[in-house]
């Protein structure tokens, strides 16, 4: 599991975290015994609310020009080339 | 003895600001005294932040004669999950060190633009993983009234520098009872906004189902100023809802005579004897003063606890994962061969003990197998708690209960996760199903504050804070004694 989510755990602390994610996980089956069903509740109170997926100009690329070291024109100079916005 | 301006309340303080009675530097000076004698026991503030004091700005408007928003000049202390532009930005861990973001949160732009005067960030539970501010990698924050104890957590930083007068009112967030834990600890009223009532652009994320940024405040009124201040839509989080007028930052007690207040009894067990005292008694001169109190069931409530275990790790095992030492994060001088072996080792060394239980947990969670077992069934109660916590507010106008089993425990009194969890126990629920709540104190237990917890409609959190109002004028001042009160004497 520790490789899976990307962690090196220590070897001592291996029984610990066993022991501890058991201990939860024991309680967590006590959602079984929780009778319903959840088909026809809406799973959150509000719904997002997404803009029309357009292009919009923020300002954010002036911002990055004029916070890069060096320019060239409408690119970003690099030590090795160029990147541009 | 004569309360010192940093003890006033927000609303006190900026009418004073109006009035000329007090100047903005005065303001600031209070606060920065305290703060100075206060932080080498509390540790609240991982940062302070001169740079963005409004002083100068606030002085010059009101010798202009500007009208001013209510925080204009007066300082407010920012949870450090908050990006806030030019400050260091940790979120309580260490994989964050040396993260300075380039924009502020939203909330935190917005104060800027009430001309609120930015101290400080302050401590918290790692990425908001804890109910006691034990487990930030900078250490504990420790409670303003006794230090021996913890503060609640995890915006425990938050709560002790407003208890402690180091600001006077604090953005925290609350994913599953962060504001309202501490402010029951410390005495204070914390508002946990609904979900979509608060842009949560530039907050670090934990669990993007019930992150809310929030207040805490020492009254109802002064947490409706700042409440004022941070709600309202955001093109910058698709999760904030339009469809609702603006707050008011002024706040009147709400007339009790038609309310009626559903006492959850699930939310009594397991709750020290002596706290239980101190709620019902207050639910019974709500009742005196005209409020219809009744029992009211929620059988799915005390499952909140576990579904909120599946859910939560789950979601911050996910957000989580950006975190590798790489974009963020200092890297590892180590010997690892290969770009895993390297993210495994700087994840492993730099996450805290908590957080990396907590993402072991929702890796699991959500692994093959095991999905439909946990995460599928956390899910699916999670969605009958939401039904029976909607069909109670159809009868009811508030729902109510304690907000913690018991007072602040003493540092490391808390080691087992478990024991840990169980603080959350009254206060998931809201978190789950995305509505709003308040903590309000209700009085004490031998010295120390109790929290009564108000549930209400999404949408209400006017109505939540002018109860906590209405709380406020029956109980009268807290008579507490704080650490603030003794280096005041010395």
């Amino acid at each position: 599991m520790a490789q899976l989510a990307r962690l090196a755990i220590n070897e001592s602390d291996i029984d610990r975290y066993r022991r501890e994610l058991s201990a939860i996980l024991v309680a967590v089956e006590r959602l079984r015994s929780v009778p319903g069903d959840s088909a026809s509740v809406q799973p959150a109170a509000t719904v997002s609310q997404t803009r029309v997926d357009q292009p919009v100009d923020r300002g954010e690329a002036n911002a990055i020009m004029a916070a890069a070291p060096q320019r060239s024109g409408a690119h970003i100079r690099l030590p090795g080339g160029t990147l541009s916005p | 003895m004569t309360r010192a301006l940093c003890d006033w309340s927000l609303v006190e303080a900026a009418a004073g600001l109006r009035q000329g009675s007090v100047s903005p530097v005065e303001a600031e000076a209070a606060c920065a005294e305290r703060r100075r004698r206060v932080e080498p026991t509390l540790h609240a503030f991982l940062a302070e932040t001169p740079e963005r004091s409004t002083t100068a700005e606030v002085a010059a408007a009101l010798a202009r004669g500007e009208g001013l928003s209510p925080l204009a000049g007066l300082p407010i202390a920012i949870k450090d999950n908050l990006c806030l532009t030019g400050a260091p930005t940790t979120a309580g861990s260490r994989i964050l060190e040396g993260f300075v973001p380039a924009r502020d949160a939203t909330v935190v732009r917005r104060l800027t633009e009430a001309r609120a005067n930015l101290v400080g960030k302050t401590n918290l539970d790692e990425f908001g993983m804890g109910s006691s501010t034990e487990h930030s990698a900078y250490g504990p924050t420790r409670h303003p009234i006794d230090p021996t104890r913890v503060p609640g957590g995890s915006s425990g930083g938050s709560a002790a520098a407003v208890a402690a007068g180091a600001a006077f009112a604090a953005l925290g967030t609350d994913t599953g009872g962060s504001i309202r834990q501490p402010a029951a600890f410390c005495g204070l009223v914390g508002l946990k906004p609904t979900y979509g009532r608060v842009s949560r652009a530039g907050l670090i994320a934990l669990t993007s189902s019930t992150d809310v940024v929030g207040v805490l405040a020492r009254s109802a009124a002064d947490a409706a100023c700042v409440f004022a201040a941070i709600a309202g839509p955001d093109p910058d989080d698709a999760t904030t809802v339009a469809v609702v007028a603006a707050p008011s930052a002024s706040l009147r007690p709400l007339a009790l005579a038609p309310l009626k207040i559903g006492v959850v009894e699930e939310s009594f067990s397991d709750v020290a004897p002596e706290v239980v005292g101190v709620v019902r008694a207050q639910l019974e001169a709500l009742q005196r003063a005209g409020a219809q109190v009744e029992p009211c069931s929620l059988p799915a409530s005390p499952s909140g606890l576990w579904v909120y275990y599946i859910i939560t790790p789950a979601e911050a095992s996910t957000n989580l994962a950006r975190y590798d030492g790489l974009r963020y994060g200092p890297p590892l001088n180590g010997a690892e061969p290969t770009l895993a072996g390297r993210y495994a080792a700087t994840r492993g060394a730099l996450f805290g003990d908590e957080v990396k239980r907590r993402i072991l947990l929702g890796t699991f969670a959500l692994s093959e197998g095991y999905h439909d077992r946990y995460y599928a069934e956390a899910t699916r109660v999670r969605a009958v708690l939401r039904a029976e916590l909607t069909r109670a507010l159809s009868t009811f106008d508030v729902l109510a209960m304690p907000t913690t089993p018991d007072v602040a425990f003493a540092l490391g009194a808390k080691r087992d996760p478990l024991a840990m969890y169980r603080e959350d126990v009254n206060l998931v629920g809201a978190s789950l199903a995305g509505l709003p709540a308040v903590s309000v104190p209700a009085g004490l237990v031998q010295g120390l504050p109790v929290g009564l917890h108000l549930i209400g409609r999404p949408f209400e959190e006017e109505r939540l804070l002018a109860l906590a109002a209405a709380v406020e004028e029956q109980r009268g001042p807290l008579a507490v004694t704080t650490l603030a009160d003794a280096v005041n004497v010395e």
